[in-house]
């Protein structure tokens, strides 16, 4: 059996590899998701850029020495400082436009002496839009951050003052704040909040590769499927002394090796998207969390990941079979992937356990979810019983599909079962010019 | 015949085998070519020849043997390594016929061979289908409309309408039996003209 596979295999795979239809689509995901972070992270810089060229102008009603030294400390900070005469707010805020600032600072009258009288002083920044862009609020919530930053360089001055021996970090938060998070058992000092961001990039990395390779590997299976009855293959290949469960096996083989291939590139592309998203922060990102997979929730993962594979090849067959080309092939697919996305996005961001029961239902209902609520859970160092059970749903549910696209790959029930979806397909077509 | 549709009714048996209930055996002594087969067209000729002969053949040696033989066949020469999708309608015409004779089938089953073809092609074709039948004594089954081409390539020929034979003989015996000078004329003198079919 295995001599008469191999050769269909190879046939799918070499067919496969060499149709631009395939191979773009593989080789796009390693250019494009690294352009995208590229694209995103030189926005960024180039937003960062704009806060240290950005003018702001400031004007001093006060003149005393401590608006004076307000004004040094916004210089040493390396902003751009222009500081201007008027008579009136107006005159100052028409002389900023005219200079095209990013915001006008208005120092007012009593500055000095409403601080020393510890009465408190209203500064005014007023910001200058004029167009709306990331870069614009990067400049507004830096000026923000440096007048804040002098704001508690006074406040520690004052509390020096009035209590030399005391430091004034005490006096303003005389409670400190230790987090430790009890995870699973371990001790991690880090707040939750942390702990989860970090997990968070695991998590979605892990949930998003399995998902991607499901859809990728549907894909594949119908386009490889649709193009025998497209290419006229199909017809020469089921009179072949080849068994039908030996042509969806050869399908599955050559499928799962394009998806695999597609997953690497996809993680590689994902890689660099996420570092050029991270600015080299990704590190920081990655606390290490004391809790590893263990080696039987790595073969549950194994196998549910395998049962999901075999079980939307199967799908990806069924529907290739039934689409008389590629275009129609990819369409039947587009409305199957809503299905395995909605879980996927949930199973993402929440614990399943959560979710209103209908929605629950729905994930455990398909065989494409087990492998994302192991993986999960594989992370947590966890091996839940429904994934265990999942193995044998999984198992039951693709037997039946693979059962159903072996029987579907006789000409005659395809030829049959295609003339009656065109028919319907028409039939719809003139119902909407009839409506129209 | 060949396997792919179930018969109405009756029963269809090739060299001893049922073609519904042994239809696994009857693929492994039939070669069909489909009206319109097409081949990878990612793969060159050889690939595809080769591919379908370690379908069929075990060792590596009747593999070599058959695909040399394919390749004689096609008469495509170097042409042979380069993609199917590359090929002219009738190229691809002679890689499928050369599919179909290098397995050793025995029965080959085409359907319109020379369909579509230029008078170049469907010439060679013609000739390659007579001179592997008469060389290797393999039963060869040509379903066709071009009554020409199956006085010239076909030893018995069955009228066939509306999924009737209506008579079945040699070409000069049913020329004879309808005093006709072609089997066009048979043909037309067994149906009549019924050209609302």
């Amino acid at each position: 059996m295995i001599w008469r596979i191999k050769p269909l295999v190879e046939k799918e795979i070499k067919d496969m590899l060499r149709d631009p239809r395939i191979y773009i689509g593989i080789i796009s995901t390693i250019i494009i998701l690294p352009l995208m972070g590229a694209i995103f992270q030189v926005s960024f810089q180039s937003s960062i850029s704009s806060v240290e060229s950005a003018t702001i102008v400031l004007v001093d009603f006060d003149n005393t020495d401590l608006s004076k030294d307000f004004l040094k400390f916004l210089a040493d900070k390396k902003l751009n400082i222009e500081k201007i005469e008027g008579k009136t707010l107006g005159e100052c805020l028409e002389a900023a436009r005219e200079m095209e600032a990013a915001a006008l600072i208005a120092i007012p009258e009593g500055f000095a002496s409403k601080i020393q009288s510890c009465e408190g002083v209203n500064v005014s920044i007023y910001y200058i839009v004029n167009s709306v862009s990331t870069s614009s609020t990067l400049t507004y919530t830096g000026i923000e951050n440096v007048v804040s930053e002098y704001s508690q360089r006074l406040s520690d001055d004052i509390l020096t003052g009035l209590a030399p021996n005391v430091d004034p970090e005490v006096l303003k938060n005389p409670i400190k704040l230790k987090s430790i998070t009890v995870f699973k058992g371990v001790e991690i000092e880090a707040h939750p909040g942390a702990i989860f961001s970090s997990m968070m990039m695991t998590v979605i990395i892990s949930v998003l590769t399995p998902f991607m390779l499901t859809i990728f590997i549907a894909q594949i299976a119908a386009t490889a499927t649709a193009v025998e009855n497209e290419e006229k293959t199909l017809e020469t290949l089921l009179t072949l002394p080849v068994s039908r469960f030996e042509i969806l096996l050869a399908k599955l083989f050559g499928s799962s090796v394009i998806a695999i291939l597609y997953g690497g590139f996809y993680l590689v592309g994902f890689y660099f998207y996420m570092r050029s998203f991270t600015f080299g922060l990704y590190e920081n990102f990655s606390m290490p969390i004391p809790i590893s997979p263990t080696i039987e929730s790595f073969i549950v993962t194994g196998i549910l990941v395998i049962l999901s594979m075999i079980f939307v090849t199967s799908l990806g067959v069924l529907v290739g079979a039934l689409s008389s080309d590629v275009r129609i092939a990819n369409s039947f697919i587009g409305y199957l992937t809503m299905p395995i996305m909605i879980p996927a996005m949930f199973l993402m961001f929440t614990d399943i356990q959560v979710l209103p029961l209908p929605i629950q239902a729905i994930i455990y209902a398909l065989p494409t979810s087990y492998p994302l609520i192991a993986v999960k859970s594989m992370i947590l160092g966890e091996l839940p019983p429904v994934a265990v059970c999942g193995i044998l749903y999984s198992l039951t549910v693709t037997l039946l599909v693979i059962y159903v696209a072996a029987k579907l790959l006789t000409p005659e029930k395809l030829l049959t079962l295609q003339y009656k979806l065109m028919i319907r397909r028409k039939k719809k077509i003139r119902f909407a010019l009839f409506r129209k | 015949m060949a396997t792919l549709l179930f018969p109405t009714r009756g029963l269809v048996n090739i060299f001893g085998y049922d073609v519904v209930s042994e239809a696994d055996k009857v693929r492994k002594i039939i070669s069909y070519l489909p009206e319109e087969a097409g081949a990878y067209r990612n793969l060159s000729g050889y690939e595809y020849l080769r591919i379908i002969a370690q379908i069929y053949f075990k060792s590596r040696m009747d593999v070599e043997e058959a695909v040399e033989e394919a390749v004689k066949i096609s008469g495509l020469g170097e042409r042979i390594h380069d993609k199917v999708k590359h090929y002219s309608k009738g190229m691809k015409r002679r890689l499928q016929i050369a599919r179909v004779f290098m397995v050793k089938p025995k029965l080959a089953i085409l359907d319109e061979p020379t369909s579509g073809l230029d008078v170049a092609h469907a010439l060679h074709v013609r000739k390659l289908i007579i001179d592997f039948a008469s060389k290797n004594g393999v039963t060869v089954i040509v379903s066709s409309h071009n009554m020409l081409e199956v006085e010239h390539v076909c030893s018995r020929v069955a009228l066939i309408h509306k999924g009737l034979i209506l008579d079945i003989g040699e070409p000069r015996e049913l020329k004879e039996k309808y005093g006709a000078e072609s089997l066009e004329e048979v043909f037309i003198k067994v149906v009549g003209y019924d050209l609302a079919y």
